[in-house]
């Protein structure tokens, strides 16, 4: 099917598949957005450019669907700054803890030129970034106690991704961070090898981490942004009428997605927390003035790799 | 192309060409012929297909149970189960399914579960005078338990990709998975009287004492793997290696049967079953990943739900297209393709998630000892020692007493889901 | 010649496959020991055991072809003639062959497009990780052609008899 999409741009009547791959489960935020995606670009290009969806991972991990994406076996990706950040370096500096005072802070940051360098970066590398949405921002769960300030997390065991910005973080505050892999978590809290994580709403809610946690500080540690991708081969390669188009339909899903999907998952995940007995510390109830403080070492140890990045990310405010 | 595609890998298995060989060139000449996708996605999925952690765990009880074996450990705890068990029909058989039921309990994986129990039971019933191919298709048919009962990675995936609880999952997993042990174990009842396995001679209790205290190291390993993983100390995958270093402690310093020379032959041959059982997952899992983008499941599932049967009958097929599916792929990529399409089709014929959820990874679990590709078959042959070709007519019986049990889980949902509301 | 230096290599892949295992155990013991007693954990312990693992399982391919350890169906060959044997054995070869030309030359090409690409926590480039399928190719290549060369040199030495 893959070549099908090259056919496509020579005669402009044929049909072509694109296939989209990505690891949120259908009903997660990533997985409706796909949907929504696809359904529009099949309206827009009237049924000449139809998306596929693979949802749930069933194309692999988020790091092997950017390779596949690279390679050409995947058209289009949504996908975590993280996995994209072993192909663009640059993209790990998202990963720095309390980088973004709010959302519109990063959409203001990733909508200029800091997420322009990001996209000509990505595009060397051969990705065509099409669009950065709000994945997430990861809190604090665990299953020992309220935690409002840094010396609450002191000896906690915390899991984490195995990512030096993540785990040096939770150094800074004092727990001990333990990488582990997501499908080994539930089952390790469950038994105790980890007090707790630092999950985005999407796994509290659809990785089920809320059966297994009793305490929730909703602290936006960090920012994850989404990333919607294109094998850069691929899109140079479509018609200019189906760039135009198919770039409409991913503006129209952003804003969709910044004004429904987004927030109404985001209130939904409080109403779950509650029903299950997760105790939701809110932000007003935490030092966030301290923890800004305790993870300040976290700058220093990473500075120097983003360059001038964090200083003009700072001054976009 | 599928048609194409299954007489090439027909051809290829029967002229004993490697499944590694035969599922990875398949796979490549349709996917080139059909221009389907890029070629570097070769490489690229049979790498990723191995690089996953809890995937260590088998290489790790594979080596835990052969330095068992050479250690002395094994046959401390072989001798023990024999004064419990061994006057009775098939007793070391029914051990070897109760202590993969134990171990079920402590992993979510059926390939860890066969690797870590087959590797002590497997030699342990040929010394015994079992049949070698029986003594594998029992710890194959066994090793299905280790997703059934919970933990269990794939209920986990199935609960995150069908939106329904974990815990309510590992709830209704229980009684199916004792149902499940319990049943294989009647197959090896019968088969063990039909073959007439001489049973040896009750021992009194004093004997038993004697037995127990001299196999009381050997009987700590399972107490030290029990107590961390709940004690919170370590994850079951990280239990394969406290398994292995604790047997080789025991072995070396204790029962002084392992020296260099036979810790190499323990390491080489633990190399030569990983890499030859690796390489066909790897492939086979390219082979996953070419069904899947061409939306085969996808396709077969839409179908079968498509029809306008009775639910009863629409469930049968589910399960029919579950088992064929399950021939070819491993149970969790089946979940993540599968779980979208058929979930909301039962809900609406009246079943209830959960109960769903338990069905699709019984049947699913039965994939694992069904060839050509069956993982569990795959590592009980080599840890038994035996053909791969030896243990498909022994596996049978089996294969059809779990396909009785997932008419049974069907027909009777109080055994899956009564446990889970039995708690609320 | 050619046994030897077949010999020799084989020998120096056991050599690394068992150290990589060693290595793989010590890894993951260390990495329990260290949170448990020590409550510090290293973002890499865990990536490295994985990574070796893949090493061993594709390194591995070769020795497996020498203690016949590669899962196959071998009872319906059996049912053949001696010289229809023959013919299918040639045949498995080079079955066997293309397909690691083909993990070689696919491989190549998957190594040489990832040096760009870091491993999360390692960060070293991936396509150093990715050589280990072309490598696995080649071994396992010439262990194939060892193995028909024996196969064919007694198959040889029992028809003059
Ligand atoms: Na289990
Ligand atoms: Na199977």
């Amino acid at each position: 099917a893959c070549g099908n999409s090259e056919d496509g741009s020579a005669s402009g009547a044929e049909k072509s598949t694109l296939r989209y791959g990505h690891s949120a489960p259908p009903t997660d935020p990533g997985g409706v957005i796909a949907d929504k995606i696809a359904a529009d670009t099949a309206e827009a290009t009237g049924g000449e450019v139809a998306i596929e969806v693979f949802p749930s991972g069933q194309l692999g991990g988020e790091v092997e669907i950017v390779e596949q994406l690279r390679s050409g076996s995947v058209d289009m990706a949504f996908v975590t700054g993280g996995a994209l950040s072993n192909f663009v370096p640059d993209i790990a500096v998202l990963d720095m803890p309390f980088l973004f005072d709010d959302l519109d802070h990063a959409k203001k940051v990733l909508n200029g030129e800091v997420g322009n360098q990001i996209k000509e970066k990505a595009a060397e590398e051969g990705f065509q970034i099409l669009g950065f949405y709000d994945y997430g921002e990861g809190h604090l769960a665990n299953t020992k106690q309220e935690i409002k300030e840094p010396g609450d997390l002191k000896g906690l065991q915390m899991r984490t991704l195995e990512n030096d910005i993540f785990m040096d973080t939770f150094k800074a505050l004092g727990a001990d961070p333990v990488p582990m892999p997501f499908p080994e978590v539930y089952s390790a809290i469950q038994q105790g090898v980890v007090d707790g994580t630092d999950p985005v709403n999407v796994a509290m809610i659809g990785g089920k981490l809320f059966e297994v946690t009793d305490y929730y500080t909703e602290i936006s540690l960090n920012y994850r942004s989404g990333i919607l991708l294109m094998n850069k081969d691929k899109f140079d390669g479509l018609e200019e009428e189906t760039k135009t188009e198919l770039e409409t339909v991913v503006q129209d899903s952003i804003d969709h997605y910044h004004s429904v999907v987004y927030p109404e998952y985001e209130e939904s995940v409080k109403e779950t927390l509650t029903e299950n007995d997760v105790k939701i510390v809110p932000i007003e109830d935490v030092d966030r003035e301290a923890f800004v403080e305790a993870v300040q070492p976290v700058y220093e140890q990473h500075e120097a790799r983003f360059g001038d990045l964090i200083e003009r990310i700072q001054n976009e405010k | 192309m599928i048609i194409t595609l299954i007489v090439i890998l027909t051809v290829l298995l029967l002229i004993n060409v490697p499944i590694a060989v035969a599922f990875g060139l398949g796979t490549f000449i349709v996917v080139f012929m059909s221009g389907s996708f890029e070629v570097t996605t070769l490489p690229n999925r049979m790498f990723n297909s191995l690089d996953s952690f809890p995937l260590l765990a088998a290489p790790f009880f594979i080596l835990a149970g052969k330095i068992m074996e050479h250690g002395g450990i094994s046959e401390k705890l072989v001798t023990f189960a024999s004064s419990l068990v061994g006057h009775l029909k098939g007793g070391l058989a029914h051990v070897s399914i109760i202590a993969c039921m134990f171990f079920a309990a402590l992993s979510g994986s059926a390939v860890a579960t066969t690797a870590a129990v087959g590797a002590i039971l497997i030699p342990a019933m040929v010394k015994a005078g079992y049949d070698r191919n029986f003594s594998a298709a029992v710890q194959a048919a066994g090793g299905t338990t280790g997703i059934i009962i919970p933990p269990s990675v794939p209920m986990v995936l199935f609960a995150v990709t069908g939106g329904v609880s974990v815990g309510d999952l590992f709830l209704a997993g229980i009684v199916p998975g004792v149902l499940v042990g319990l049943s294989l174990m009647v197959v090896a009842y019968v088969y063990s009287s039909m073959k007439g396995y001489k049973t040896t001679a009750r021992v009194n209790v004093s004997g038993i004492g004697r037995s127990f205290i001299d196999s009381l190291l050997a009987l700590f390993m399972p107490v030290i793997i029990l107590g961390g993983i709940y004690g919170g100390i370590f994850t079951p995958t990280e239990a394969s290696v406290v398994a292995v270093v604790y047997g080789f402690l025991i072995g070396k310093f204790v029962y002084k049967k392992i020296d260099y020379a036979v810790m190499k032959e323990i390491l080489l041959s633990t190399v030569v079953i990983v890499s030859s059982v690796s390489l066909i997952i790897a492939s086979a899992s390219f082979f996953g990943l070419w069904l899947t983008l061409e939306r085969i499941p996808h396709t077969l599932g839409t179908l079968v739900g498509g029809t306008s049967l009775a639910p009863f009958l629409v469930m049968m097929m589910i399960i029919v297209l579950l088992l064929i599916v399950g021939t070819f792929m491993e149970p969790m990529s089946a979940i993540i393709i599968l779980t979208p399409i058929l979930l909301p089709i039962v809900i609406l014929l009246g079943y209830d998630p959960v109960h769903f959820g338990i069905i699709m990874i019984v049947t699913l679990s039965i994939g694992l000892i069904t060839p050509p590709v069956g993982l569990n078959l795959f590592i009980a042959a080599k840890v038994g020692d035996i053909r791969y070709e030896s243990i498909v007519k022994p596996i049978i019986p089996f294969i059809l007493i779990l396909i009785i049990d997932v008419i049974l889980i069907v027909l009777l949902p109080q055994i899956s889901v009564g446990v889970a509301n039995l708690s609320k | 010649m050619w046994s030897k230096s077949i010999r020799a290599l084989n020998k120096g892949t056991e050599n690394f496959t068992m150290i990589l295992l060693v290595i793989m155990v010590l890894l993951v013991f260390f990495q329990i020991v260290s949170r448990a007693m020590f409550s510090t954990s290293f973002s890499w312990t865990n990536e490295l055991a994985r990574y070796m693992m893949v090493w061993l399982a594709f390194l591995g391919g070769g020795i497996a072809f020498q203690h016949n350890a590669h899962i196959g169906i071998e009872a319906i060959v059996e049912r053949f003639s001696v010289r229809w044997q023959k013919f299918i054995q040639l045949a498995v070869m080079v079955i066997c062959i293309s397909f690691f030309i083909i993990l070689i030359v696919t491989g190549l090409e998957f190594t040489t497009s990832s040096m760009t690409q870091s491993s999360p926590a390692l960060n070293i480039p991936m396509g150093l990780v990715y050589l280990a399928l072309p490598i696995s190719g080649i071994l396992q290549i010439l262990n194939v052609v060892d193995l028909n060369l024996n196969y064919f040199k007694s198959k040889e030495t029992e028809s003059e008899r």
